[in-house]
């Protein structure tokens, strides 16, 4: 035993030196005398051979040259010193993933050790890392059982195998992707058949599939079952005739043989409850489960039917609605603007049947600049959309008619598709607004010159009266001259009644010309006027007032009315007030003009604005009873309005509203 | 000859009128002679010397014409614009009254000529003071080229 130890100490070392040593493979208790596997590949074999401790006993050429180590001497240098790539590997192992920590654990364990396709960067001649692909096996090498002599380290370059194997998993990975998205595919397959199962099944058309070679039904759905009365599940096998239904298509096997194009045919359903239900059939050829089939669809024709009439009797009602509406109502074409439509009171119009309205344009209805003009504003009613509305004569060859027009464009899918318009003849009412005017003209220049004709002899009779009473006041007495004087009165307060009246008249005729007013200096200024008139005691107090757009003459002429009226009613009050002022109320300014006088009686109070009415008599107040029509005018005519509130003996308020357009 | 001078021609187809216009122009010019014609028609022959006036000195004419304007067939707007379009008379004044105060009567009336528009009051006072005035005045100012 003690010799023996050294010796195959010495023979394993010699074998080492001569490269004739054959390292065992697998397992670990081989014998020493184990070859290389290279070797038998006659490959030159790639090996170092280190002590427990890491030191190089000895390397092979082929190590040398496989890591780029150059010649020198290496034994009994430090492994990883020796050839530095070897401290960058990465073993594949858990645990021992450096180089020597795998020889630690084979030294300790006494196991082969196999690292395969360790991925390795070289350097080329050029310096540029390639990636090269070694598997490494760490083999301890054993005198006896007990007794380890050396670990030997042997790489074998897989580089080529190494790259095919990294191909074959890219490879893999692909196939695996691929049958990943294979299957979803065939899920989704799956559930869109699914989908469409459940729709046939839902479908509430009647469907069912007939095999091309026997024409039996091998697919029908709830609706068919339903319809055709049997029971559920129990269609499959039977064909169509044996359902009940009846029809020369089935006779004359029209589905048989899988006709090129979809088919229709009519067809009576007879079920076993005695109904009969007409059908139209449409067949189209179809793959079921991979067999030839004929896939109909029944279309219920007495539903159809009564929706049909339904339809027709609806269009019949619009049509009765149309013809009998008194105006004029016409569709035309919104692409070339012909009439398309157009009802009993646009035949009437034209004078004209609707064949020969319909189809025709403008210019073949309407004079040239009529429809020039027409067709322009058409074109651009369709553009900006909106209803238009127009009154104006329209010359047909039933002569001249004023046509109250509104045109509303009618648009389907964003493009002008129809203009429907609507005309109603108002030749009656022009006609009477004419003669209205022509009325109020006629009666204009009649109070006018009434006016004028009454102011003669009134001046005569004044004037008479005083010549009387200049030249032959001797000859009469008191009583006499009484009468006399009485005459005058009479005769001058007709006189400034029929002014009244003559500028009443005159206000209907007056245009108004607006300006921005100061209210503030019109108040004074018709102030003054009736104070100075009337030598009044009324105190008076304005409020600061709003601007308004308006007729500065007549709004004086408004408020001096209103203010006299202030006065000669709070005449007799011991202490006469008037108050004025103004506030805005949304768009208008309200003026008010109030007085402590004697008021009026509320009862009456439709009679305040009216020509000639009067709430008091003579005897109590002065007055014609045309001084608040005046006002009522001219505040009308400025678009305002004109309202008081009173109590008999508590004084009156007038109030009038002026838009607020400053 | 030397024809009377013609303080006034009134022009005048009521005679109720015609009557206060007199008084009128008596109180103030009670030196004035005063022609009274009673229409636009009888006015024009007097003025233009012709009709019942035929061979009246044509430039013995009055100082002023006093001047009504709604007269039976020949009106006052007419015989305005006969004197006043005539070069011979252009320079009478003429007082145009008359009841009416239609803003288109005034405008036509002084775009013809006249020299002051009078609408007639009713009030006598007023009448006598406002014709007699007026009718004064301009028999003052009148300077007529003639003389």
């Amino acid at each position: 035993m003690q010799v023996k130890e050294p010796l195959l100490k010495s023979e394993y070392r010699y074998r080492l030196k001569t490269n004739d040593y054959e390292l065992p493979m697998e397992g670990h208790h081989s014998s020493i005398t184990i070859g290389l596997a290279a070797h038998a590949e006659n490959r030159a074999p790639c090996y170092v051979a280190v002590s427990v401790e890491m030191a190089v006993i000895t390397v092979s050429d082929a190590f040398q040259k496989l890591t780029g180590a150059g010649g020198g001497i290496f034994s009994g240098r430090y492994l990883m010193e020796a050839f530095p790539i070897l401290k960058h590997l990465v073993l594949p192992i858990s645990g021992m993933s450096k180089l020597e920590e795998a020889v630690a654990a084979v030294a300790k364990h006494c196991e082969t050790m196999v690292a395969e396709f360790v991925s390795v960067e070289i350097p080329d001649t050029l310096g540029t890392p390639s990636r090269r692909f070694w598997t490494i096996r760490v083999v301890p090498v054993l005198a006896d059982a007990r007794h380890l002599l050396c670990v030997y380290i042997a790489i074998e370059d897989v580089t080529v195998l190494g790259r095919c194997r990294l191909l074959l998993d890219e490879l893999r990975h692909n196939v695996a992707t691929l049958e990943k998205n294979e299957q979803s595919t065939l899920r989704k397959l799956m559930a869109a058949e699914q989908k469409f199962l459940k729709i046939f099944e839902l479908c509430p058309v009647p469907l069912c599939a007939v095999a091309n070679t026997d024409g039996r039904i091998v697919l029908a759905n709830r609706a068919f079952e339903t319809a055709s009365g049997v029971r559920t599940g129990t269609c499959t096998g039977l064909s169509l005739t044996d359902v009940g239904f009846q029809a020369d298509a089935l006779v004359t096997g029209t589905l048989h043989g899988a006709p090129a194009k979809p088919v229709t045919f009519d067809v009576v359903l007879k079920t076993s409850a005695g109904t009969e239900t007409r059908f139209l059939a449409s067949a189209d050829s179809a793959e079921v489960d991979g067999a030839a089939c004929m896939l109909v669809a029944f279309t219920d024709l007495s539903e159809h039917k009564a929706r049909e009439e339904d339809l027709l009797r609806s269009n019949a009602f619009l049509d009765i609605v149309l013809e009998h509406i008194p105006d004029t109502v016409f569709v035309k074409d919104a692409s070339n603007l012909k009439f398309l439509r157009v009802n009993k009171a646009g035949e009437k119009l034209f004078a004209k049947n609707k064949e020969h309205i319909e189809g025709q344009s403008n210019f073949d209805l309407f004079d040239a600049d009529t429809a020039e003009k027409m067709t322009k504003d058409e074109k651009q009613l369709l553009l900006t959309g909106g209803i238009k509305e127009t009154e104006a004569p329209v010359t047909t060859e039933a002569g001249e008619k004023w046509i109250y027009t509104k045109k509303i464009p009618f648009y389907q899918d964003g493009q002008p598709k129809y203009l429907i318009g609507i005309g109603e003849d108002v030749t009656e009412r022009i006609r009477q607004q004419e003669a209205v005017l022509a009325l109020n003209k006629e009666l204009e220049a009649f109070s006018y010159s009434v006016s004028h004709d009454l102011r003669a002899p009134l001046r005569a009779i004044t004037g008479y009266a005083r010549m009387l009473d200049e030249d032959y006041t001797d000859i009469l007495d008191g009583e006499g001259r009484r009468i006399l004087h009485s005459i005058s009165d009479h005769a001058e307060k007709m006189g400034l009644l029929i002014d009244n009246l003559l500028a009443f008249s005159r206000l209907g005729r007056k245009e108004l010309s607006k300006k921005e007013t100061d209210m503030d200096a019109l108040v004074r200024r018709a102030a003054d006027e009736v104070l100075k008139a009337t030598a009044s005691r009324a105190k008076l107090v304005v409020q600061r007032l709003d601007s308004v757009w308006a007729d500065p003459e007549l709004l004086t002429r408004a408020l001096v009315n209103l203010i006299d009226n202030a006065v000669k009613y709070s005449a007799k009050k011991p202490e006469p007030f008037i108050e004025i002022s103004s506030k805005k109320e949304g768009g208008e300014v309200v003026f008010t003009i109030r007085d402590n006088g004697a008021g009026f009686d509320m009862r009456y109070y439709d009679k305040l604005f009216g020509v000639f009415q009067r709430l008091h008599t003579a005897d109590e107040f002065e007055g014609n009873g045309v001084g608040l029509a005046i006002v009522q005018r001219i505040i009308s005519k400025h678009g305002g309005n004109l309202w008081a509130e009173s109590a008999v003996g508590a004084g009156a308020t007038f109030r009038f509203s002026l838009p607020n357009h400053l | 000859m030397v024809d009377k001078e013609i303080g006034f021609l009134l022009v005048e187809d009521n005679q109720g009128d015609a009557d206060l216009a007199m008084r009128a122009l008596r109180k103030k010019c009670p030196d004035q002679s005063v022609v009274h014609v009673k229409n636009g028609e009888e006015a024009l022959d007097f003025i233009f010397c012709k009709g019942a006036y035929t061979g009246r000195n044509r430039h013995n004419q009055a100082a002023v014409i006093l001047l009504d304007l709604s007269m039976p067939k020949v009106g006052g707007i007419e015989v305005l614009r006969a004197i006043k379009a005539d070069r011979d008379t252009e320079w009478i004044p003429v007082v145009v009254l008359t009841s009416s105060n239609d803003d288109r009567d005034v405008e036509t009336c002084y775009a013809l000529g006249a020299n002051s528009y009078v609408v007639k009051p009713v009030n006598f006072d007023s009448y006598i003071r406002a014709v007699g005035d007026i009718a004064h005045y301009w028999q003052l100012v009148n300077r007529p080229r003639s003389r």
